[in-house]
């Protein structure tokens, strides 16, 4: 039996996982895979101490300085299910293995939105993509649209800006959201052009897109272009088991601990209500909800002596 | 020994997950990086009929494998 289990594989399990060995207790992480959402991101910028790195160039760090570290690792499985047991939690995996824990913290963070309109299935990969980063360079010369204008959407846009010929951003409030640095970015680059109040309603092509439909104020219009980049944001995933409440939205309710419903459950990071969706917000609830885990564990085996 | 292609960018994840799989399997391969190499990129789109990396060529293998795809891949290079 583990002290704890970490159950994701991005920022916020990482950060937990060191602070929780550090503490003392011997943790297990599972994660389908490492990284999380930062692989999908150009750069990162905003990170305390460290200027100007890739995305998954940080990623790759965050994995080798959890290594650093005794950490027992299971990776390559989604975990299905975490249930109550009479010492602590049971961690199922897809596959069907169990593990068990005093503790358990779930940093299973998010995953891309969909559009849910027409062609968005049909033409993945052969037009709508995902990742700027990973399948923008396919783009090259062409002309595009980012679907979004928030914070990813904002960031992509600036990239794509560097690749390809012509970026549109189709937004659906009247002005950009995210990072005001990045938002002049856009704003200064000849060929990025914003279309407020715009929502995508259909994908349209033959081998490969070739138009989109979307609405402006109400009215039909028709965009020409060969790329869709969908940067709507996440949903969080919290479908993991039945002892956390989420709220409308499906996020993980969480108290001042980073308590889900159970005492000795915490969830942290994307998956979480609470705090912005940055990385340094996910690494911080990390942190805490492993220092409280290493309490609650001390505690919970000092009892069972 | 097999001839086994992979088109790639810098940036793509599921493209270093795919290499390490070469890797940790004793596969040797050659990589085009799409995002530099024009004629790779071409080749690549008309190969796979998409623009999603990374794209494997497996030698001998009737399909074209579009993503981290490890039973494809275990697959196309009999493991």
């Amino acid at each position: 039996m583990k002290d704890l289990i970490i159950v994701g594989g991005g920022a916020a399990a990482q950060s937990a996982a060191i602070y929780a060995v550090r503490s003392g207790m011997n943790v297990l992480v599972i994660a389908d895979d490492y990284g999380g959402q930062i692989n999908n991101t150009d750069v990162v910028e905003n990170y305390l101490g460290i200027k100007h790195i890739s995305g998954p160039e940080l990623a790759e760090k965050y994995v080798e300085h959890m290594r650093e570290y005794d950490v027992e690792e299971h990776t390559g499985e989604k975990v299905v299910d975490i249930r109550k047991t009479e010492k602590g939690f049971e961690v199922e995996t897809e596959g069907g293995e169990l593990f068990e824990a005093y503790s358990t913290i779930i940093a299973t963070g998010g995953s891309r939105r969909r559009l849910n309109v027409p062609g968005e299935e049909e033409y993945r990969n052969k037009g709508v993509a995902y990742c700027a980063v990973c399948d923008g360079p396919l783009y090259q010369g062409e002309e595009v649209v980012i679907v979004g204008g928030g914070y990813a959407g904002t960031e992509a846009a600036v990239y794509m800006s560097d690749v390809a010929e012509k970026v549109y951003v189709l937004n659906r409030s009247n002005q950009l959201s995210g990072e005001k640095i990045t938002i002049d970015k856009v704003k200064q680059a000849e060929n990025i052009e914003v279309l407020h109040n715009a929502e995508i309603q259909k994908i349209l092509g033959e081998n490969l897109v070739t138009s989109i439909e979307y609405e402006e104020n109400g009215n039909k219009k028709e965009l020409d272009v060969t790329g869709v980049f969908v940067e709507i944001g996440t949903v969080p995933n919290s479908e993991i088991t039945d002892l956390v409440e989420t709220d409308e939205s499906g996020y993980i309710k969480v108290n001042q601990e980073f308590e889900a419903r159970e005492k000795g459950l915490y969830a942290v990071g994307d998956v979480n209500n609470i705090g912005a969706q940055q990385l340094v917000i996910s690494a911080g609830q990390g942190c805490q909800a492993a220092l409280n885990a290493s309490e609650y564990v001390k505690e919970v085996k000092s009892k069972s002596e | 020994m097999t001839d086994v292609t992979i088109y790639t960018t810098p940036g793509c994840k599921f493209c270093k997950k795919t290499k390490r799989f070469f890797k940790s399997n004793g596969i040797e391969y050659n990589e085009y990086n799409v995002a530099e190499d024009k004629e790779a990129r071409e080749e690549m789109m008309e190969k796979s009929g998409q623009k999603g990396v990374p794209v494997v060529d497996v030698e001998g293998y009737d399909e074209i494998i579009v993503g981290f795809e490890k039973g494809k891949l275990e697959e196309a290079l009999n493991l």
